[in-house]
């Protein structure tokens, strides 16, 4: 009954269309009111202390060094290193976007920054190399799904944030992920040039490597440098976060010179939004994860998902279809913070590591976002590709063989997401 | 499925991946935004100062990280009344979308009243609370907690009165949420 009341004021909140947050924290208002003993300066103060958190603070610094990255013409040099390394492949830009997001996303942290910075440039010169637009789209959309399987990831912090789980593990369990999305989409692209007849689009030359690699050196070591200075143990996400926004504004302000002051203000503004949006979702999902642990109402809906099943492959499977679900109609970082509360009990209750589980959900939810009716993904390369929504939807379609077939694996076989994790932290 | 109008795109570009300055003008930004920027660049330098102290002089400041901590729960709730100023919240629009247009003015009645009303009963909670943390000791400064409750306090009336401001619009144009400019 309690439980009741907490979900389907949520739901009803939901479906009028108001902001996440206010339907999160208002659901836990009118369950307040209901219930009576719940005092209501108890929601506001969870609130403050949802936000009031050391390892919260790498949000906004990593959504600042990822903006800061595609402002400052970065792209570019990594794009042109990419051509160099792999464009004299069959099928050439197709595997240069897999290789040029697989860099990218050692610097962003989420798949619409890979889309709208490097899938931008990539899609414009697939259709002037004469490469299907539907194709070019929809091999840019699927590499975008790097962005937040490989670390840094913001959806992987804001996962452990809300899930009390080490945000080091789980950057290091989206890493053999990540890799294996990206070996089975160059195998695809293989596939799709020998069909379709598509040759290389550059020849290989080992000067052109080498000039590439000088040229773009210092933005491809940014995912050294973060991930490196974790796994030494120098330096907590947070500060990783940190450094990476220092060496940005480094590259972009003194080395590059293509970052203006009007342009790092531009990008603090959007920062701050951006940050902020998230961040009063994240301080309403603790009132309303608060209130699904005191009421019992997660043991409810344990008890609920048990009674259908108790075979651990089923509800996995389960898990998948409706975080596949949801994600079609939800953003990434809202969903995982709304649904966290609600699943993670039940994932552990049938022995699901909170980090396995943490990869699981996001590789669901982010195949969202390269999905009708929202993805916003498909809409940024859609108006790119000079090609309609529906045609993007078409071309991204192939994709999600390997996506799916990846997602699968990943929760099947646990070894693939932590085995790295257990190597490095256990 | 029908083709959809590039609705998205505008929200990428806003979101901040679009990387022409064509747009950005200084004055279509409101105090609560310079005061956020102003808390960023402030929480940055002071937790680089805190990852610096800790490797060049081996000793890190206490303070700094509560008052990290602190900031980002400004930065949130300041931020946030930004948000509303540029109707940036995210929210789901499903049912929106599915409804005819007819009926849309009466659900965005609803919406508006539920969002004015969930600001206003966080300015008021705010407030007592802040009231009562000025007994409430920080961990290791020597302040009270008020000091970090009673910014959320105005974050709440700030984003009441951007939203009174918007509903305020609505009424007297008629207009769709997204079809307005964003708050002069």
């Amino acid at each position: 009954m309690t439980a009741a009341i907490l979900l389907l004021g949520f739901l009803a909140l939901m479906a009028l269309g108001v902001p996440v947050a206010i339907a999160l924290a208002g659901a836990g208002v009118v369950f307040a009111l209901v219930d009576g003993s719940i005092p209501l300066l108890a929601i506001v103060h969870r609130m403050v202390g949802g936000v009031d958190s050391f390892p919260l603070l790498c949000v906004p610094f990593f959504i600042f060094a990822g903006m800061l990255m595609n402002s400052s013409g970065i792209t570019e040099r990594i794009y042109d290193f990419a051509v160099a390394a792999v464009g004299w492949m069959r099928g050439g830009l197709g595997q240069v976007n897999v290789v040029g997001s697989v860099v990218f996303a050692g610097m962003s942290g989420t798949a619409v920054g890979d889309a709208a910075g490097l899938g931008t440039i990539e899609v414009r010169a697939m259709r002037a190399h004469g490469y299907d637009p539907k194709f070019a789209v929809g091999i840019t959309a699927a590499s975008s799904m790097l962005g937040p399987l490989l670390p840094p990831s913001l959806p992987l912090v804001v996962y452990g944030v809300s899930a009390n789980a080490s945000i080091g593990q789980l950057f290091a369990a989206g890493i053999v992920p990540g890799l294996l999305v990206a070996f089975c989409l160059m195998g695809m692209v293989r596939w799709y040039a020998v069909r379709h007849g598509y040759g290389a689009d550059a020849q290989f030359r080992l000067y052109e490597m080498g000039r590439t690699l000088a040229r773009g050196i210092l933005p491809l070591l940014t995912p050294v440098l973060i991930i490196g200075g974790m796994r030494a143990g120098l330096f907590t996400p947070t500060e990783g976060a940190i450094c990476a926004v220092a060496w940005a504004l480094l590259l972009g302000v003194i080395v590059y010179r293509t970052l203006g002051f009007k342009a790092v203000a531009k990008v603090s503004f959007e920062t701050v939004e951006v940050t902020a949006t998230i961040l009063l979702i994240v301080a309403a999902s603790e009132v309303f994860g608060w209130m699904l642990t005191t009421t019992r109402a997660s043991e409810q809906v344990v008890g609920w998902v048990l009674a259908i099943t108790e075979e651990k492959w089923l509800i996995l499977l389960l898990a998948n279809i409706f975080l596949l679900v949801v994600g079609l109609a939800i953003e990434p970082l809202p969903a995982i913070l709304i649904l966290t509360p609600i699943m993670l009990p039940v994932m552990e209750s049938i022995g699901v590591d909170p980090v396995h589980f943490g990869l699981i959900m996001v590789l669901n939810l982010c195949i969202g976002l390269l999905t009708p009716p929202v993805g916003i993904v498909l809409f940024i390369l859609a108006r790119v590709g000079g090609i309609s929504f529906e045609d993007a939807a078409k071309g991204v379609l192939p994709f999600m063989v390997p996506l799916v077939g990846v997602l699968l694996l990943c929760t099947y076989v646990p070894g693939v997401v932590m085995w790295l994790p257990s190597l490095w932290y256990r | 499925m029908a083709e959809k109008p590039f609705e998205g795109v505008g929200q990428a570009e806003e979101a901040g991946y679009a990387d022409d300055l064509r747009h950005f003008r200084w004055r279509n930004h409101g105090p609560e935004e310079w005061a956020g920027l102003l808390l960023l660049w402030v929480l940055g330098g002071l937790v680089f100062t805190q990852f610096f102290t800790r490797y060049v002089l081996n000793d890190s400041l206490a303070w700094t990280e509560e008052v990290a901590r602190y900031l980002l729960v400004v930065l949130t709730f300041i931020g946030a009344a930004g948000a509303v100023r540029r109707g940036t919240h995210i929210r789901v629009e499903a049912l929106e979308m599915a409804m005819p247009a007819r009926a849309r003015p009466a659900l965005w009645a609803v919406q508006d009243a539920l969002r004015l009303g969930f600001w206003a009963f966080g300015a008021w909670i705010s407030f007592d609370l802040a009231d009562r943390m000025g007994v409430m000791p920080m961990d290791s400064l020597d302040h009270s907690l008020a000091w970090v409750y009673w910014p959320v306090f105005i974050g709440f009336v700030l984003m009441t009165l951007r939203e009174i401001q918007w509903v305020w619009r609505r009424w007297r144009h008629g207009d769709a949420p997204a079809a307005q400019d964003v708050l002069a």
